[in-house]
């Protein structure tokens, strides 16, 4: 069998499939042929290109399983909790339990993606008043109400304040037609001022101590919300065990993307990364499992680092991407024009810092949820990107803005600002809606001067 | 000058460290500054910067969190210009002590701000002091409710605003008495109103209608609730303020936002009003994701007019002349 890195179509990793059932390859349960995704309606899939390593295809099968993990769970009865928007932090404490499994509807974003015109999911919200003005995580509007995602959660909770206006707006329509939703609060990140004392976060990012106090009695409520339901308590040292293995998780997700945005050749390609560093945000419903597959995938990407193989040859433009993108596609559109991926910040790169160990668990959360890049100012989030570019070495910066989003209009134009000026970086902002289709010739043309760029400041010293 | 936009910031505060408040509704959104037009941009938010940034005597600009386009704002005031600009936490969550608590100690943040940027520290009582004076104006100011025409009295809300110290509630209504209704009864709803946005007072009354309910963010909801004078002198001013500025303005962001809708419903009824217009600004997702909730929760009919920052346009107008004939 060629084991030789290679990006495939469906259809190929359909014979590949065949070939490794026939050397016995193990499936985990939730194994199988990728192709089998296009019948649940699935059929983007049959326009992306795929890692052909076998810890690659189980990654795409754990991700395209979640529904039904989910509802085989409510029916096992275990508890459901729909975590909304604080991406990271609310699911650490839920997984603490041992018959509580959190999830981000949020994800429903991706289902117009993934889905194409199969799901009626933007209808719903368009009928719902949630139009295409409104960032595309409308889509979870329609997933709720058409209830053909995810079971209807145990607990929904959603954090508000210094967050997005889309969704704090599509939450409260959720609200609004009859969803209870505990709120909590998360205030913008703030430098402590006179007489406070200052709180190094994770990732790097400040505040006062009185932030990190307020947030932890709001994460206290949520705390409480998760024992009422699970009728069992959060000890701190359940929660210290959660902590200890949601850092492993992050762990080997860290060093992932040190492998891939530094090695000669990129071990992986850029949607497989984006897909494993999804996994940290709430561990695709299952905990154990999530561990199991990225380890498996670092094994892979180390042993191809160790034999110097790998993707896109040597000349490929190391590009930092900023922002998730609404169509998974674009991912493989960045290496078909002659880029790679080194570094991101898809929006919840405080998932992937570890969370404090050595402080009371409640209070190394809330340090956790105010680590958010969403929850300061742009400039800090600039400053962190900055820092990662030159840490994994960036040659290019690509903003994707999300349509509709109330950041992205002005944070694209800040962060680029302070690339351009402080590296001296080529940067481009892209909007990426759910399907690309009829865009892709214009984001190939961007994507491409981007490259073409880079690759003519390359060994020209940066004048700072 | 402090300068600022959202109805959270207590000018009682601002005047009580000797600074001037000024609650800025631009004059045309369009104007050149740090915030250039760019998609997606809320156009009150850029005209609100580039006009506060415009202005001269400005010692400092306060923003808020009650939307994210401002809160973003604050970015460009920050990376573009020298004016001091502080950022004002305002809880999206109101139902537990600890909201109100942040909210206080944001007001005592404010108060430091105020100092690094010339205030003075208030003298004992001053505060009591002003609290009394602005409550008094506001007084004299809704009773201007139903003598003044619709616009008019929304405008002397905006001036009163913009200039509290100098209000005294009498210039304008000298001599006049109670109007009587003088059309159909109509409500708006929305974010705040620009000085070009009063125009629609006009269309809606060109129409049949009357404006008995400014519900707007910079209207009559955007006024706190009488202070306690029994409390002058003896309590906390601050909580004062917290409790008639924080916890009684209705507005959208709140989370739930039951509360705004509660105060429609009373005024709704009070004001015996037969249709509402809501009125929002482009890319202000929090007041547009309630347009559909507020139709099938009203019990009378309404349209939503989505200003983008150019005079009023002809879409919007006949919007409006659609609804007030639905209503004859």
């Amino acid at each position: 069998m060629n084991t030789e890195p290679l990006q495939i179509t469906i259809a190929e990793w359909d014979q590949r499939f065949v070939e490794m059932q026939r050397e016995g390859f193990f499936q985990p349960e939730y194994g199988g042929q990728l192709s089998r995704h296009l019948s649940d309606g699935d059929s983007r899939l049959a326009k992306l290109r795929y890692d052909n390593s076998p810890s690659s295809l189980n990654l795409w099968n754990f991700l395209l399983t979640e529904e039904d993990r989910l509802q085989k769970y409510k029916q096992e009865g275990r508890k459901i909790v729909g975590a909304m928007k604080d991406l990271g932090t609310v699911p650490v404490m839920a997984y603490s339990l041992p018959n509580v499994t959190a999830f981000y509807p949020d994800g429903a974003w991706w289902i117009p993606c993934v889905m194409e015109l199969n799901s009626s999911v933007l209808a719903v919200a368009d009928s719902l008043g949630i139009d295409e003005s409104f960032c595309p995580v409308r889509a979870m509007l329609g997933a709720f109400v058409n209830k053909a995602h995810f079971p209807p959660p145990d607990l929904l909770v959603c954090s508000v304040g210094a967050t997005c206006d889309d969704f704090s707006a599509i939450a409260q329509r959720l609200n609004g037609l009859g969803y209870p939703i505990l709120w909590w609060e998360i205030p913008h990140r703030r430098m402590a001022g006179r007489d406070e004392e200052t709180v190094i976060l994770p990732g790097g990012f400040k505040c006062s101590r009185e932030q990190v106090r307020f947030v932890e009695i709001e994460l206290g409520r949520v705390k409480k919300a998760i024992e009422e339901i699970a009728g069992d308590e959060i000890t701190d040292s359940r929660l210290n065990d959660g902590i200890g293995i949601a850092n492993r998780v992050r762990d080997v997700l860290r060093e992932l993307r040190r492998l891939v945005f530094t090695a000669r050749l990129a071990p992986l390609p850029s949607l497989e990364l984006l897909i494993a560093e999804m996994f940290a945000i709430h561990f695709c419903s299952d905990r154990k499992e999530a561990f199991n597959i990225l380890s498996n995938l670092l094994v892979e990407v180390r042993k191809r680092v160790s034999e110097g193989k790998g993707y896109f040859g040597l000349d490929a433009v190391k590009v930092f991407w900023v922002n998730p993108v609404a169509d998974l596609r674009v991912m493989n559109l960045l290496e078909d024009c002659g880029g790679r991926i080194c570094g991101t910040d898809y929006l919840f790169c405080h998932a992937l810092d570890e969370i404090p160990v050595g402080v009371p668990p409640m209070e190394a959360l809330a340090m956790m949820a105010l680590a958010d890049p969403m929850t300061g100012s742009t400039g800090d989030r600039a400053t962190r990107i900055c820092n990662d570019i030159n840490l994994f070495g960036a040659e290019a910066v690509i903003v994707s803005r999300i349509p509709g989003a109330s950041h992205c209009a002005l944070e694209g134009a800040i962060i680029a600002e302070r690339v351009s000026s402080e590296l001296q970086l080529p940067v481009v902002e892209l909007e990426v809606p759910p399907l690309t289709d009829s865009i892709m010739p214009s984001l190939s043309t961007r994507i491409s001067a981007l490259v073409e760029t880079a690759l003519s400041c390359r060994g020209k010293r940066r004048v700072r | 000058m402090i300068v600022y936009s959202c109805p959270y910031v207590p000018a009682e505060l601002i005047t009580a460290h000797g600074l001037k408040p000024c609650r800025l509704l631009p004059d045309s959104v369009t104007i050149k500054g740090p915030v250039d037009v760019i998609a997606g941009v809320c156009p009150y938010m850029r005209g609100f910067v580039n006009a506060a940034c415009s202005l001269q005597g400005v010692r400092g600009i306060v923003m808020t969190t009650v939307c994210d386009q401002m809160r973003r704002g604050k970015d460009f005031v920050e990376l573009r210009t020298c004016i001091p600009s502080f950022l004002m936490n305002i809880p999206s969550t109101w139902q537990t002590s600890e909201a109100m608590k942040l909210y206080l100690s944001e007001l005592r943040r404010l108060g430091e701000f105020l100092e690094e940027v010339g205030g003075r520290v208030p003298a004992e009582g001053i505060l009591w002091q002003v609290m009394s004076d602005y409550d008094g104006k506001r007084e004299k100011l809704r009773g201007l409710k139903g003598v003044l025409s619709p616009k008019e009295y929304s405008r002397a809300i905006a001036r009163f605003s913009k200039e509290p110290g100098e209000f005294t509630g009498e210039e304008s209504c000298k001599g006049r008495k109670e109007r009587g209704k003088r059309g159909i009864p109509v409500g708006l709803i929305g974010g705040p109103l620009t000085l070009s946005d009063f125009d629609l007072f006009d269309v809606l009354e060109r129409f049949g209608g009357e404006v008995v309910l400014d519900g707007t963010e910079s209207g009559e909801r955007g006024l706190p609730a009488h202070f306690n004078r029994r409390l002058a002198g003896k309590g906390n001013p601050l909580e004062e303020l917290a409790d008639c500025y924080f916890g009684h303005i209705p507005d959208v962001f709140r989370r739930p936002n039951s509360e705004l809708y509660k105060w429609l419903g009373h005024e709704i009824d009070s004001c015996g009003i037969g249709g509402m217009v809501l009125v929002r600004h482009a890319w202000c997702d929090k007041w547009h994701a309630e347009v559909q909730r507020m139709k099938e929760w009203l019990n009378v009919p309404l349209v939503d007019i989505e200003l983008d920052g150019e005079a009023s346009d002809a879409r919007n107008t006949h919007r409006i002349q659609a609804l007030m004939e639905t209503l004859r």
